[in-house]
């Protein structure tokens, strides 16, 4: 097969396959696993499969979830494309979710059509002022924003720890959480029985805005340019700082969208600790995603069936949860080792 | 090695294939969706195995925890009592642990629809998702540790008494204080922690009218050398026994009392071990057997939409042994505190009618 096709067709196909060999890689690793702890593979992956897509709801528990995702897997999209690792993904969350939470408690008598783009907003600005310090240390003292976001996730998560302890705290209340928001600020449901909410829809549409800002407009064009050498870049007059500082922010708003979909789309208040790794999970979707707006979308839909998938099988099996942390884990090696890529490439060059 | 790059180049293009297959096959499940026949009930998560399951009219039991069960805290007395509940009570127990907060609702609904009959969500935290779930699974038991909102009618919540709990450590502190003072000193103002301060002062009163008590809030739960100075303050005012709640911080008192050779009672879990010759005696509140109460209720077809408060006489609260001072304490103090033991469990003394709380 692979003589009949040209060199870079060759390319663009492993290019394409390569994430699913990965994923089939890494769940046939995850099925050994399980089969050593004494558990029938088949079984837990039609459990899994079955808890993730078996029915409407279950279709609606992991499309929620990859919503999240999508937008912690653009944040961190974002920002590669710019040339910057940006880890804080889980950080900006939570200061999107801290922000849109005090807009959906406090502000009242709203109707929801101005509500929920108010709060949505509010997400948004949470992360990407958390994002635009990092951009900023970043082109003022030069700060390795790998260090800066890895540590803003800390800051971020005591603030909320303190927010929802102390000022945030409902009145009158015994624990840890805040009041509910509003009802005029929960995102309204689109498939109903479900929890299904238009968060989907807003990360479809924010996909496309990502794709055309970065591949159809000159200024998404500027900022790979910067992302790939930041040298030539500056040498062709083109503004590597504002650059810098724009990928930052922006990035930062998705991941502050990401906590606000989480608050107004499922908890409706803020805890310590809401976040279950989204943040961090991001990254994932967004490397397998190879950073494009498909991929990024089909990833995160398979991270959501593994994590819903995954609580059916922690309730309905023997095998622990952490079994499918493993399995994500190993989904994330086999994208980063590139396995396929070199064993390929030896065939072609035989 | 040659043949085992083209094994593995056939695999990875087998691979391709299958996975495409897979995608499909999602997509086109997906679609059906609407149609979910399998399972009979609209909200299941479920599968197979789970329905296998299903069968016979048994008590099942199910758990969702905030953390993992082997955290030698929290979540491990949850799984304690499930432990208890599968041996004691016959029950098929089943548990998800570290539950994230946006899958609370979504791992209930699961075992409802499974034929759970007793849902325990471990932590107050579970409270807004179990209301949500409970209206729709009027048949399932619904049992928030820890938690205050009830729902009819069948969303109960479960906790150890806290009044028990203080009124048994004052009335000690009363038995042993020969200063007629005692101080508490508890982390932060809140429900529980009040209601133990208040039954604490009540308690040693109780005992003897002639004794006084003092109360300090110092507002912290890590601060341990804040809770040890008000600690001290109690003692130069002339307290001898102290006793304490806040957490890790409250470990500031007793260290406070070791140095002022003072004597201290413990609270929460067995305190001893920290300072064994100023630890007179700790008061244990066992969360595992208040979980196991309610599903004992639920099973028997008793739980109520209420707040469950268990005490001595379920086993929830208890006194550790008295250690080194077993030598120390007269035949007479270990006749009155045992005496009061044996009246709070018989309901002789029953502290809410006491305080009219």
């Amino acid at each position: 097969m692979s003589e009949k096709i040209g060199n870079k067709k060759l390319g663009q196909v492993r290019e394409i396959a390569k994430p699913f060999i990965s994923v089939f890689l890494a769940l046939l690793c995850g099925g050994i696993i399980i089969e050593i702890i004494g558990e029938n593979m088949g079984n837990i992956y039609q459990i899994m499969f079955t808890g993730a897509f078996g029915n409407r709801i279950n279709i609606a528990e992991t499309l929620i979830k990859s919503t999240t995702l999508i937008f912690t897997g653009m944040s961190y999209a974002f920002a590669y494309k710019c040339g910057l690792i940006n880890i804080g993904a889980e950080g900006q969350l939570y200061m999107g979710a801290a922000l849109s939470t005090w807009i959906g408690v406090n502000l009242t008598g709203l109707p929801a059509a101005v509500h929920i783009p108010v709060a949505l907003l509010a997400g948004f600005l949470g992360g990407a002022l958390l994002g635009g310090l990092v951009g900023w240390l970043k082109t003022r003292f030069d700060a390795n924003e790998v260090i800066t976001t890895v540590m803003l996730n800390y800051v971020a998560q005591y603030l909320v720890s303190w927010l929802v302890t102390g000022p945030m705290k409902e009145q009158p209340g015994d624990f840890p959480q805040t009041a509910m928001t509003q009802e005029s600020a929960y995102l309204l449901n689109i498939l109903p029985g479900t929890r299904l909410h238009m968060g989907f829809v807003l990360a479809i549409i924010a996909l496309v805005l990502y794709g055309v800002f970065l591949w159809h407009t000159s200024s998404g064009y500027e900022m790979r340019i910067v992302g790939q050498n930041n040298k030539v870049a500056a040498y062709a007059g083109m503004n590597v700082k504002g650059n810098v500082m724009a990928a930052m922010f922006i990035a930062g708003g998705c991941g502050g969208l990401a906590g606000a979909m989480e608050i107004l789309g499922v908890q409706h208040r803020l805890l310590q600790n809401f976040s279950s790794g989204y943040g961090f999970d991001g990254i994932a979707v967004s490397l397998l995603g190879s950073n494009n707006p498909l991929g990024i979308f089909l990833s995160s839909i398979l991270f959501g069936a593994l994590k819903s998938g995954g609580n059916a099988v922690q309730m309905f099996s023997n095998v622990p949860a952490a079994i499918i942390n493993i399995i994500q884990a190993l989904v994330i090696i086999f994208v980063v080792i590139d396995l396929v890529s070199k064993l390929w490439r030896k065939k072609m060059v035989k | 090695m040659k043949n085992f790059f083209a094994f593995l180049l056939a695999a990875s293009i087998t691979a391709v294939s299958l996975s495409g297959c897979g995608g499909s096959a999602a997509q086109s499940s997906g679609s059906k969706s609407g149609d979910a026949a399998d399972q009979g009930s609209a909200a299941s998560a479920g599968s197979e195995q789970a329905s296998e399951s299903k069968a016979g009219g048994e008590f099942k039991v199910a758990m969702l925890l905030p953390g993992t069960i082997n955290d030698q805290g929290w979540n491990a007395e949850a799984y304690k009592a499930l432990q208890a509940i599968e041996s004691g009570l016959g029950a098929e127990a089943a548990y998800s642990e570290s539950v994230p907060q946006s899958d609370y609702e979504q791992v209930m609904r699961g075992y409802a629809s499974q034929g759970f009959n007793f849902i325990v969500g471990h932590g107050y935290q579970f409270s807004d998702a179990a209301k949500i779930v409970a209206k729709e699974f009027p048949d399932v038991d619904f049992c928030i540790t820890n938690g205050t909102e009830t729902q009819e009618p069948n969303l109960a919540t479960t906790s150890v008494d806290s009044y028990e709990f203080g009124f048994l450590s004052g009335t000690v502190a009363g038995v042993l204080t020969k200063s007629k003072k005692v101080g508490i000193v508890v982390g932060e103002s809140s429900p529980v922690m009040n209601a133990f301060s208040d039954s604490y002062l009540f308690g040693a009163s109780y005992h003897d009218s002639s004794i006084t008590g003092k109360s300090i809030t110092a507002g912290t739960l890590e601060d341990a050398s804040k809770c040890k100075e008000n600690a001290l303050n109690l003692i130069d005012d002339g307290a001898d026994v102290l006793t304490q709640m806040a957490n890790q911080a409250g470990l500031g008192v007793i260290n406070a009392c070791e140095e002022r050779g003072i004597m201290n009672l413990g609270s929460n879990g067995d305190q001893a071990p920290v300072a064994p010759d100023t630890v007179v005696t700790s008061v244990v509140q066992d969360m595992s057997k208040a979980i196991y109460a309610a599903a004992e209720k639920s099973k028997n077809g008793e739980l109520e939409a209420k707040s469950y408060n268990f005490g001595i006489k379920d086993g929830a609260l208890y006194l550790t042994p008295f250690g080194n001072f077993e030598d120390k304490l007269t035949q007479e103090q270990k006749d009155a505190i045992s005496g009061y033991l044996e009246k709070l469990k018989s309901g002789e003394i029953d502290v809410h009618a006491l305080m009219g709380k």
